[in-house]
């Protein structure tokens, strides 16, 4: 982050990644008309991790960073998951 | 030892000098990101324990719970998406924009995320003024009767308390947006030293992403 040297403009990498996400959100939309029941929410939840991750990798430049970066964002990741999957499987079992 | 005020008026002082305990500015600036990302981690365990209540309401309200959802208007939330996700776009911009050394589109780009931010809390605040005139509001307030289950006063509460947090962090940012902005007019960040900008704009991005999971939650998984 200290180069001196300006950078070329990466714009078309950024709207690439824009176009992406507004077609996973079509996409998430498209899926959600249709009454498929819990493999509908595992399709929803699926397509905001994908997009979570896009806009991680690419708009937050974590794919720049080094590895331990990541640590932080997939631990976080994992835990929420864990807590979600844990109150499920308790409260689902009342 | 240079002042903030010099760094941040006096064009020949250097922005930002190196605290003592990092080798360089490179450091310096690596280590403030991590520090970045290690408070957008938690973030999103906020948010994460608050979609977890919601995973525990929805199972054990059922029918209920769900029958709530299909109350929110499907259209202004994918509405706001896309609103949120192109001022991602437009943040990521003002970024890019700093390191190619164009300090007026930077300017712009952030400008734009600022527009795009209110958007979304004009779209918010309408929807949930159409809520209010329908009854239905968080907590002892609740007043619909079409809609009288616990499962789903429940969703609602959630919903407003969950949105509300979001809407919250969107001002936040929004404030701290527009001070960078003003900051960088006075004395443009350049490819050398930009922390502050990429800082906020690694929060903006998370707020972004944070909605990305709200907004299935609330008004797609029926």
């Amino acid at each position: 982050m200290t180069e001196h040297a300006p950078e070329h403009s990466h714009w078309l990498r950024y709207l690439v990644v824009w176009i992406v996400l507004l077609a996973l959100t079509g996409l998430s939309y498209l899926a959600a008309q249709f009454d498929i029941g819990t493999v509908g929410i595992a399709i929803g939840l699926l397509i905001a991790t994908v997009k979570a991750t896009i806009v991680a990798l690419y708009f937050m430049h974590l794919i720049e960073e080094q590895a331990l970066f990541a640590v932080v964002g997939i631990a976080t990741l994992v835990t929420v998951a864990l807590l979600c999957a844990g109150l499920a499987a308790d409260v689902g079992m009342r | 030892m240079t002042t903030t005020w010099e760094r941040m008026h006096v064009a020949d002082q250097p922005r930002r000098t190196v605290d003592e305990q990092f080798d360089s500015l490179e450091t310096q600036v690596h280590s403030g990101r991590f520090a970045m990302w290690m408070f957008l981690g938690s973030e999103t365990l906020l948010f994460g324990a608050l979609i977890g209540v919601y995973v525990a309401y929805r199972i054990l309200y059922g029918h209920d719970f769900v029958e709530a959802l299909h109350h929110n208007d499907q259209l202004l939330g994918t509405l706001n998406t896309i609103v949120l996700i192109t001022s991602s776009f437009t943040a990521a911009m003002a970024v890019d924009a700093v390191r190619g050394d164009r300090p007026k589109r930077v300017v712009w780009f952030l400008l734009a995320t600022l527009f795009l931010a209110g958007c979304f809390l004009i779209i918010k605040s309408y929807e949930y003024m159409h809520h209010f005139q329908e009854g239905i509001y968080p907590g002892l307030q609740y007043s619909n009767e079409e809609l009288d289950s616990r499962g789903a006063r429940l969703f609602f509460t959630l919903y407003f308390f969950m949105t509300g947090l979001h809407a919250l962090h969107v001002i936040g940012g929004m404030v701290v947006i527009a001070v960078i902005a003003l900051v960088h007019r006075n004395r443009p960040y350049t490819n050398e030293y930009y922390m502050p900008l990429e800082l906020t704009v690694l929060y903006w991005h998370m707020v972004d992403v944070v909605w990305i999971f709200l907004w299935p939650l609330f008004y797609l998984l029926k």
